[in-house]
């Protein structure tokens, strides 16, 4: 017994990766249907577009890139899906210049699942510099003003999507993906202002503070990670991604949690024994 | 080959080659890392020329003869003006627009919406009529957490007596909230890994001619050889 302890407190980190990598490939490969159950702040964010009237405006703000393409890229096509099955228009933008093709490929690839039109049913914006101050041209002198082409370069002015829907004041709801800091940027440049309401996911790293925000009212709700994004999935009944990710996540949230409990008797166990 | 089978196999490589440094560092490793700087640097560039320079400059300026967006090009421009000492002072012109307006759109906005609003929230589930028992609980178990924590990181005062063991508490808040957040970052690591392995389990099917098996061997025999090559060469530098 002592010599395996022993063996766990000296443990080769490569052995870890080896049992990790297993721990994820395995459930993907053989999917066990874990169980997920629907958290409340999910399921706000389901409802306020679910009880949206029919042709709503929603905003997706895809502010992230590659890096967190796991965890946010599931949400953005879980939250297209629903939209565009209500039949609510969607328009999208990014923050993040390295994130542009990933929203530009959620938005084409899930309404040509629903035979949208473009301009029509939903419009992406792209990505442009400014920040707040974008939020600002906005809100102020109207969404075609901050973007007078779209990502594809064509004029924003005379699509049908932005005839009723000039100013952010218009929008029904926010949906903000975030992969960084841009929550406060359209908290504080966009709702507080235009009073929109505003919901959201964000990476896993954030969610334990976007409780903050979901307690002081910024958002009505949120996904947290790639749990969040599987809980979406379950609601809008279209298991994707996320979902067949979840399996792999339990199995290797409890390989770790077994490493870590027996880290903890090794160290204590070598400590006593050392003081004796 | 199709675009996308030649994506596949583009993907799985650079996947496993930033897999790779997990066993050591590794030529394969520093190529993947060096392109990736340089593909996202460049493509960085090309946007914000094409988005800004281009779009936001050029065709307004040139074409629709927007005339006022010279002040901001030549307020932008200033500011390289800091390579060159002795007319420095001009950036800071820009500096002081950029200070100024920001501030004025910022401080007023964070304190409202940031500070306020987090003290309002705090406070209002004891105040609130009709507030539920967990409401008020929850209310109390915020107050008490925001003080302590506070007091924690309040070092005009010794810690000692009253103030440590406030302190105490504040410690045991912090822990909780890291635990927390340290938990979901486990999570988040997870999901990036997730998302890599169902990728390359993707491009390990017959649709991309078993790009990951394939590359992945012919990685582990480079590897193998390269290891063998250059102990070789120590060996014989040993020697020397």
């Amino acid at each position: 017994m002592s010599g395996f302890l022993k063996k766990m407190s000296d443990l080769d980190k490569r052995v870890i990766f080896v049992l990790i990598s297993l721990a994820v490939i395995i459930p993907l490969l053989y999917p066990l249907f874990i169980e997920i159950n629907v958290n409340p702040e999910v399921k706000a964010v389901y409802d306020t577009i679910e009880n949206l009237p029919n042709g709503s405006t929603v905003f997706l703000a895809m502010d992230f890139d590659p890096s967190s393409k796991p965890e946010l890229y599931p949400m953005a096509e879980a939250v297209l899906r629903h939209c565009f099955r209500k039949n609510h228009k969607v328009i999208g933008m990014t923050f993040w210049v390295t994130g542009v093709g990933l929203g530009e490929k959620a938005l084409t690839d899930i309404a040509k699942e629903y035979n949208k039109e473009y301009g029509t049913d939903y419009l992406y914006l792209g990505w442009k510099a400014g920040g707040y101050a974008l939020v600002i041209q906005m809100g102020e002198e109207g969404i075609a003003a901050a973007f007078p082409v779209d990502h594809y370069g064509r004029e924003t002015a005379s699509m049908p999507i932005l005839q009723k829907i000039t100013h952010l004041k218009n929008i029904d709801y926010l949906v903000e993906l975030a992969a960084g800091a841009s929550i406060g940027t359209w908290y504080y440049y966009g709702k507080m202002k235009y009073k929109f309401k505003m919901g959201g996911g964000c990476t896993g790293v954030m969610a334990a503070s976007w409780y903050n925000l979901l307690k002081i009212d910024w958002i009505n709700g949120f996904m947290g990670g790639l749990r969040g994004a599987a809980e979406y999935e379950k609601l809008i009944d279209k298991k994707s991604k996320a979902t067949r990710g979840m399996d792999a996540q339990s199995v290797s949230h409890m390989l770790i949690i077994a490493m870590i409990i027996l880290g903890n008797i090794a160290y204590f166990a070598n400590r006593a024994k050392g003081n004796k | 080959m199709d675009s996308t089978i030649l994506g596949g196999w583009i993907a799985a490589g650079l996947t496993l080659f930033m897999f790779s440094s997990l066993y050591k560092d590794n030529p394969f490793y520093r190529f993947g890392e060096h392109l990736y700087l340089g593909l996202s640097v460049g493509y960085i560039i090309l946007k914000v020329i094409y988005a800004n320079i281009i779009g936001g400059l050029y065709k307004p300026l040139f074409e629709d003869h927007q005339y006022m967006l010279l002040i901001p090009t030549i307020l932008g421009l200033s500011l390289y003006t800091r390579f060159f000492p002795k007319i420095a002072w001009i950036s800071r012109i820009t500096f002081a627009f950029i200070v100024g307006y920001g501030s004025g759109l910022t401080i007023p906005r964070i304190i409202a919406g940031g500070i306020f609003q987090q003290i309002e929230k705090i406070i209002t589930p004891l105040g609130k009529t009709g507030a539920t028992w967990w409401e008020v609980f929850s209310g109390i178990v915020i107050i008490i957490g925001v003080a302590s924590v506070l007091i924690y990181f309040f070092f005009s005062v010794e810690h000692k007596g009253i103030i440590n063991k406030i302190s105490r508490v504040g410690i045991y808040f912090v822990m909780i909230a890291f635990g927390a957040s340290f938990g979901y970052t486990v999570m988040a690591r997870m999901s990036l890994l997730i998302g890599r392995s169902y990728d390359l389990i993707e491009f390990a099917t017959p649709k991309y001619y078993y790009a990951t098996i394939v590359l992945l061997v012919l990685m582990v025999l480079i590897l193998i050889l390269y290891e063998s090559m250059r102990k070789k060469e120590e060996g014989s530098e040993a020697n020397a």
